[in-house]
């Protein structure tokens, strides 16, 4: 779970983060922040899995979430 | 212990074991074991993904100590625990996969054998204090310091029975060649650990092939399965032949480099034959470090992308068989050091 350690080291720096993760990876990605100190930090949940997913549906899926994505950065 | 207390129960409630009973690490027994080397015990050894609790020289003895090591393995243990956490190794990836793969310890050198680390029959065990506990105390690191637990931070659909300890050294007394350490340019009297992530063994057991071609086409077999990542990423691979198997080689005049090679140029599938199943994709072939025209149906697809990948062995009994243990994915590099006696 580097991208939870990445949100957590970037939130300690004073830089609004979020963390993307896969249905599968909720209770490791959990896990992790609640390690780090920061269990309840938001984090967008997409669908598993993506490693099967074509350049065209990881575009889809990409757009279907980056308002959300924005939405994390923007109010932290 | 009085009554109530079960120093062997209490340590599976925690839990702080891998699901057996491990040693209960008294500060008499710890200090004893850190007493096999000169090191500070509160020297850094690094962080532990994925929690990245920091690993010391002390906390790496306890755990040596709960796995049932012998003191004279610390040094074994102390520096597995550092060069598994070179960046290109990727403990942090594999300890939250879904696959399953673990760090394999090959441990060269005349101080694997001082100390009895067995590379004979049934060297992957179970039966052999040092294997067993060298590579369990590596599993209680990555599972108590690093907090890499199965269901909870680590997502492995199956886990396997090597998760619970991989270590073993090569056969020295039958292995016509130089060993894994000097192929890779140290001496032959340089203690050396090689680490690779990858899956428990796969046999190719021939008892047939007397002569390497057609010995080394069944484990070429063995090495290019359909389901298995190195068909379709760049990854490790461990290759363990028995001294049988290498005989047939080198009685015929083969080196280890000629065999090594020879693996490598054999092992694969053509582009038509890997979409059939398994985890064929364009945009895998596409992004391999290799050409591929995924289009070109007779395009062979090597098992082994780079010659460095593949670390080629010679362990076990005698018999007439091969172990092949493939990589995980592409996130993994093998990593090889010497360490400090």
């Amino acid at each position: 779970m580097c991208s939870v350690h990445d949100t957590v080291e970037f939130e300690k720096l004073g830089t609004p983060s979020t963390t993307i993760v896969t249905k599968a990876f909720i209770k490791a990605a959990e896990f992790q922040f609640r390690a780090k100190g920061m269990l309840g930090h938001p984090y967008i949940e997409i669908p598993h899995p993506v490693s099967n997913l074509s350049a065209v549906d990881m575009r889809e899926l990409t757009l279907r979430y980056v308002d959300d994505v924005v939405l994390h950065l923007t109010r932290l | 212990m009085n009554e109530h207390f079960d120093e062997f129960e209490f340590f599976l409630e925690k839990p702080w074991s891998d699901g057996l009973p491990v040693v209960t690490p008294t500060e008499e027994r710890i200090s004893n074991m850190l007493s096999a080397t000169s090191r500070d015990s509160d020297e850094i050894i690094g962080p532990i993904p994925p929690a990245m609790e920091i690993a010391t020289v002390s906390s790496v003895a306890t755990h040596a100590v709960m796995a049932g090591c012998k003191p004279e393995y610390l040094p074994v243990v102390l520096g597995a625990t550092e060069l598994m956490l070179r960046e290109e190794f990727n403990v942090n990836g594999v300890q939250g996969t879904m696959h399953g793969v673990a760090p394999m310890m090959i441990v060269n050198g005349p101080y694997a054998l001082e100390i009895g680390i067995h590379g004979g029959s049934g060297c992957l065990g179970p039966g052999f204090r040092a294997n067993a506990s060298i590579g369990r105390a590596i599993r209680l690191i990555l599972m108590n310091i690093g907090a890499g637990l199965p269901g909870i931070s680590s997502m492995t659909v199956f886990g396997m029975p090597s998760r619970f300890t991989y270590c073993l050294t090569e056969n020295s007394e039958y292995n016509p060649w130089e060993s894994l350490s000097v192929s890779k340019g140290y001496s032959a009297d340089e203690d050396v650990l090689t680490m690779a992530m990858v899956e428990s063994p796969r046999f190719c057991w021939d008892d047939v092939s007397d002569e390497p071609e057609r010995l080394i086409r069944g484990i070429a077999d063995t090495m290019s399965a359909m389901g298995s990542w190195n068909m379709h990423a760049r990854s490790d691979m461990v290759v363990a032949m028995s001294p049988q198997h290498a005989e047939i080689c080198y009685k015929s005049g083969w080196t280890r480099d000629e065999v090594h090679t020879r693996l490598i140029e054999v092992a694969g599938r053509t582009v038509s034959n890997l979409k059939l199943g398994g985890n064929w994709r364009r945009e895998r072939a596409l992004a391999l470090p290799i050409p591929v025209d995924p289009d070109d149906s007779e395009c062979f697809v090597p098992a082994i992308k780079n010659s460095v990948d593949l670390q080629l062995i010679v362990a076990g009994g005698w018999g007439p068989c091969t172990a092949v243990c493939h990589g995980w994915s592409g996130g993994s590099r093998a990593v090889h050091s010497s360490y400090q006696v």
